[in-house]
This record gives structure tokens, sequence and C-alpha cells, in this order.
């Protein structure tokens, strides 16, 4: 079975709730080792479906971060901020999943939100959010290359003696190109009906796969482990 | 005939002061295809948007008249009803897509209007079966060309069986086949009997497809035109209303005579090659500026016509090759500032918060150079706007700014990348001018487009890039040549 076909399997449910179980580990495990067994189970899961590369990059992050928390930080190494590292180790196990999660097609994600009793309009936020992350990253680099070419990234000590300068560059034509594509997507929505009030349903199923249940009970088990 | 689209006694305006429709009045048949054209601001988008129901629900403003679609008053009906009867293609394909994946975009209206799982299903397969696109279902929007994202939007509104189709200027960031490939779709949506409205300053297209062409000026109707009286308008006469040229053979070239303008800054390129994950993006290129000619660099989509205007302003690091600035070779970081590169995306590099602001910001000395760029705006002819935000301009005057800083770094060679998609003939003139100016002052220009009617009357020489090579370098001096360049021809061919 190739990558692209073991992905299709994912159910934006399965998704979700691995999304869900990955937070709980991250909240709930006090112990090292249970904590670096999760992220080798999320590496080998993501490696599966196809995402060798930034499993790779994953767990060299991982294990650069908890070496430097446990042999560095105590020994009084300062270099890297201990807050950062601290919250690098925390927030990798929900990325990771949160990663595979963006991955599948959004629509699996709508009908997943569709199906329940979400209201309306918070359904057409989240629908959009979900929409807007591939336009901003888009935006981020035609700007980043703009920056480039007036010389507004210029030099390292600019960048460093005025930080909040440099985010202002990035920020204000992001937000303007935001509103317009915000804009304009809403009008392709109402005139596509998205202002329907009835019962509506979903090009995907909502239904859990094989694929899901395997993985999902091997999370599971794993965050029982975690927690005991 | 029935009617199918009545717009009766319509008026609009946002501000009271001033009238975006005024008084239209127009009956729309049963399996007719209309063209409504003029210039930018005419009112036509603002006419699509009232026949869509856009207005007056979410474009707010006074609006009085009415609008019937098959004898029903659409403004008393809610926005998922207008939106079962009337198929929507808008204009610009990076923002009107909710999905990441092709199924769910087609999907996305059916689910909308309350189909069940196996009909919605049903309908998407349907879909992609007679346009021709199975292949493309699980395919990321994002990694499709813009003409095939337009056929995604062609699929999607058609997915929910709509009787009328409206188009906002689907052409405008669309290169000639794709434009073509549009103009096919039209066609065969006319074929199966459907009824479109095409809101558009560029008309070449629509030859042989539009049945009628409403002229507007002023959100008024002017004129209306059959199929037969707009082919006899010569191009001079649809360019002075600021509609693009109905036939490329019309275009004539102006003669320059390079030998007066002075070229202060040689530039030359030898064997540049560029490498991305064991592919060839661009290989061997060479040549060099004789003067101070404005060069048009053509060629079909992804032959890396952008990747080469990257490398070359420094944005890139080349794989092998040499650029020489002055007669001194000049690495890729020492190039960027020296040859300008602006991208097609204009909103992405406004970072100022008024005009002055604008060009100044990143300079070494904002506050010395005020008289400077009071000048520039001033050439730009942007002088009375120059407190606004940048962001509040038409796309004709963000691309004179956007000039104008790299005038304001005195740049000796400017690369543009599509500087007049979207722009209607006024507004492309505008544009022209100021570039042959900077010509005469020493400044060079590589000129991206796909725009036949800028090139022609813009550039002196024509490089062709097909895949990563050049394959044609002349100077242009007869319209034929370069529509053989374009393909123009081939493809028209095709069509028909």
């Amino acid at each position: 079975m190739s990558c692209e076909k073991r992905l299709r399997e994912l159910s934006g449910i399965g998704a979700l709730l691995l999304t869900f179980l990955a937070c709980m580990v991250s909240i709930f495990t006090e112990s090292y080792y249970m904590h670096a067994l999760f992220v080798i189970w999320l590496a080998m899961l993501l490696a599966y479906l196809g995402f060798v590369k930034q499993s790779v990059q994953y767990v060299l992050l991982y294990s650069f971060t908890t070496f430097w928390l446990i042999m560095m930080i105590p020994k009084g190494v300062m270099i890297i901020s201990p807050m950062l590292l601290g919250m690098i180790y925390k927030f990798i196990v929900p990325i990771m999943a949160a990663y595979l999660t963006f991955k599948i097609p959004s629509g699996k994600l709508i009908a997943v939100f569709q199906k329940s009793s979400m209201p309306q309009n918070i359904l057409l936020i989240l629908v959009i959010m979900i929409r807007f992350i591939p336009t901003i990253s888009g935006e981020i680099k035609t700007i980043k290359e703009a920056m480039k070419v007036r010389g507004l990234t210029g030099s390292k000590k600019k960048v460093f003696f005025h930080p909040l300068r440099t985010v202002e560059y990035v920020v204000v034509p992001l937000i303007f190109r935001s509103i317009k594509v915000g804009d304009e997507l809403a009008a392709a929505a109402i005139v596509r009906g998205v202002e329907n009030t009835g019962k509506k349903q979903s090009y995907y199923e909502t239904k859990m796969s094989k694929t899901d249940i395997v993985i999902l009970t091997i999370s599971l088990l794993l965050l029982i482990v975690c927690i005991i | 005939m029935k009617s199918e689209v009545k717009i009766h006694h319509v008026s609009y305006s946002y501000n009271k002061n001033e009238m975006q429709l005024n008084d239209i009045n127009l009956n729309i048949l049963q399996g007719e295809c209309i063209a409504i054209i003029g210039a930018s601001g005419c009112g036509k988008s603002t006419l699509t948007r009232v026949i869509n129901g856009l207005i007056p629900s979410f474009f707010q403003g006074e609006l009085s008249g009415k609008t019937f679609i098959k004898e029903k008053d659409i403004h008393q009906l809610p926005s998922w009803e207008i939106g079962k009867m009337i198929g929507n293609v808008f204009q610009d394909p990076r923002s009107q897509f909710f999905s990441n994946e092709v199924a769910g975009e087609i999907a996305f209206g059916c689910e909308n209007m309350g189909l069940t799982h196996s009909e919605i299903i049903k309908r998407v397969n349907q879909t992609v079966k007679e346009m021709g696109i199975e292949d493309l279902l699980n395919t990321s929007i994002y990694s499709l060309s813009y003409g095939m994202r337009q056929k995604v939007a062609i699929c999607s509104a058609k997915a929910m069986e709509p009787d009328v189709y409206v188009f906002d200027e689907p052409s405008a960031n669309l290169d000639l086949s794709a434009t073509y490939l549009l103009a096919d779709l039209i066609k065969r949506l006319k074929n199966s009997g459907k009824t479109s409205i095409i809101a558009e300053h560029r008309l070449f297209y629509l030859r042989g497809i539009a049945d009628r062409y409403i002229f507007m000026e002023n959100g008024k109707i002017i004129k209306e035109y059959s199929s037969n009286e707009i082919q006899e308008q010569k191009s001079e006469a649809l360019n002075k209303k600021g509609l693009r040229s109905l036939r490329f053979e019309d275009i004539s070239i102006p003669n320059t005579d390079l030998s007066g303008i002075t070229s202060p800054h040689p530039i030359s390129v030898t064997g540049l090659s560029k490498d991305f994950k064991n592919h060839q993006l661009l290989k061997n290129i060479t040549f060099q500026y004789d003067n101070n000619e404005i060069i048009a660099l053509v060629g079909a989509n992804g032959v890396g016509k952008s990747t080469l205007g990257k490398v070359f302003a420094g944005l890139m690091k080349e794989s092998s090759g040499e650029i020489l600035v002055d007669g001194n070779s000049k690495k890729y970081k020492q190039r960027i500032g020296k040859i300008w590169y602006i991208p097609q995306d204009l909103d992405s590099q406004l970072f100022g918060e008024d005009l002055i602001d604008e060009l100044t910001t990143g300079l070494d000395n904002p506050d010395k150079n005020i008289d400077k760029a009071e000048d520039i705006l001033r050439k730009l002819g942007l002088i009375e706007l120059k407190n606004k935000h940048p962001a509040t301009l038409s796309g004709g005057q963000k691309q004179r700014l956007v000039l104008g800083v790299a005038m304001m770094r005195n740049a000796p060679m400017i690369i543009l990348d599509e500087p007049t998609s979207g722009l209607d003939f006024n507004s492309m003139e505008k544009v022209r001018v100021l570039i042959k100016e900077q010509q005469k002052n020493g400044t060079k220009f590589l000129i991206i487009s796909h725009d036949i009617e800028f090139i022609a009357r813009t550039c002196n020489r024509i490089l062709k890039l097909d895949d990563g090579e050049i394959t044609e370098d002349y100077y242009l001096e007869n319209i034929q040549d370069l529509l053989k360049s374009m393909n123009a021809k081939e493809v028209e061919k095709w069509m028909c």
C-alpha cells in the first residue's frame, strides 16, 4: 500500500482524536521515558504515512531539546533559554499529531464538525481558520522575498536590535492581504450557499476506518501507560 | 426564447455621493452568452454582484430597482436559494477555494445545498468526468496552475447544476493558453444551453462565443454591440474606451530608436544554471544587454521564467554561471538591490503607512529623502494620493508605486513579473509610459509577461524560455513573430 493510500485511510475523527490523546500525554506525563516513548510512536506513525523527512526532523529536535534540558541546564549552561526548551518539549507531541491532522483533506475535518451539533457560526469560523493556514504560509514566503529585495531583512544587527520593526514589516502586509482574501472567501462561500441553516451531509465518510482504530488503540494504551 | 435574467431600473451606491450603478436595464435570454465590458471601475463587477445577490446582503449600500431570475425576484430569496440558480467564478484563483483538495472543493456547494452523502458523491464524480479531471480528485489545489484552478472553480459551480453562470474577470490572472482553456469551457457551457454573464475588459478570447457585448461607463450602460458589430471595431477605438484589443494582429509595434538612449551600466549573463532536486530548472542561460533595450521574457507556465528572474535578482543562488554588472562579476547577495525584482503579488510588497513612507522605508536616512520621494510620486502621477495607505490604491496605481520604490533606490536594472495582470488598457498604458521614461533615464528592464498587447507596445527584444533554455532571441519588429513565440495561433486553432 502506498503512503498516500495509507494517509487517505485516516479519517477526520481519527486524526482529531489522535491530536486530543497527544495533548493528554503532554499534560499528564511526568516521566521522561514515557514521554519519549510516545514521541517515538508518533515519529513511526509519521514515517509510516509517508512523512519520513518530517519524522526525522521532529526526532532530532526532540533529542536535542531533551539532552539540553537534562544535561546542560542543571550545569547552568543557559545559552538557549530554558523556557524555550521547556516549551518545545511540552508542545512537540501535540504538534506532531496536529501536523498529521493538517495533512489530511480539510473536507474530512469539516465533515466531523458538521456531524457534531456545533452551531453554524462557530463551524464557519473553524472552516475559514483551517482554510487560512496554507494561505498565510504562502503569503509569508512572498513577503520575505519582497523584504529581501528592499533590504528590510538586511543585516542580522538590524534584526537583533529592532526585532519589532522586522515583525511589523511582515505583519502589516499580511494583515492587509488576509482582510482581502477573507472578504473574497466569504463572498465565494455565500454564493455557494454556506448560509443555509438546514441539515447538511458531507462528501467524506465520518465513520472510523480500520487504520484509525489500530492507531487510536495503540495511542490510548500508550497514554494509559504514560499516566500510570 | 424565455427571459432568464431581467434587470429592471437597478441603481446602486455604497456612499451617497457616487452612483456605482445608474438605472441599469437588461434582459438576458435563456442560453445567451453576454459580455459586460468596460474599463476598471465602470461598474461591471458591481453589476455581477447584483445578479448573484451579494449586493445588498454582503456588500451593503443603497439598492433600488428589481432583479429577476426565472421571473423570481432574487432579492426576496435567501442567499442559498440564489446559489442554486447561479454559479459563480471569480477573478482571483487564490481566494475562492475552501478545501485544500479538489474533491472537497467541488463538493462544497453540494454539501451546502443539503444533498445526501451518496448524491454528493454522484454529483462530484459526474462533474469531474464531464470536465475530464478525474485524475485530479485527490490533488491539492495549491499545486495546480491558475488555469487549472479556474477549471476547478467552474467544476464546483457546475456541480450545483445552476442554469446561469456569472464570471467576474475570470481571465485576469491567466496566461494565454489558460485563457483559451477558459474560453473553451465557457463555450461548452453555452452549447449545453446554459446562460453565461461575463464581466471583462479582455475581449480576444470571447470572440465567437459572446452573443452580445454590453459596454458600461460610470455605472451606466452606454451601448450594446452585437457579435458582428464588435468585430468591426478597430482596436484603437476599443482602447479609447479602456478595453483591450479584440485582435492581436491589429496591434502596431511602435518604432523605437535605441541609439539615442544612454546605457550606463552594462549587464550580461554567461552560462547561468540552476539545479533543484536533481532537476535543471535553468540550463546555460547566456545573453547580454546590447543597449538599453527592454527585454520581454516569454514562455509557457513553469518553464522557469520566474526562477530566472529570482536568480538574476539574487533572491536565489545560481548553481553555476556568472552575472556581470559594470564588467564585474557579482555574487548573488551583491546583486540584491542592484537588480530589482518586483513580484506579481503587489499586496505582499507594500510596507509603508503612506506613499512617502512606502518609498523611504528601509533607506538609511528616510527623513532626508522626502523631497526625492515627492519628486518620484509626481512622476508616477500619484502625488495627490501621498497621504493614502498604499493598500487602498487600485491595481494600476500599486504597480506604479512599486516601480517608484525601485526608482527611489536608483536600481540599474528592474525585473517585473507579470506587471499587467488584471490591468485595463488605461492602467496598462500608464505603466508602459513610466517604463519607457525610465528606459530613457538609463534603467534596464526585463519583463516577464504573457500579455501580448503590453509586450508589443513596450518591449524591444524578445527572449523565449523553453524548459529552462533560451530558444529564441530577437528584436521585435513584427507582431506576427511575437504571436508565433507566444504560440497564440496554435492555441487558437486548437480551440476551433
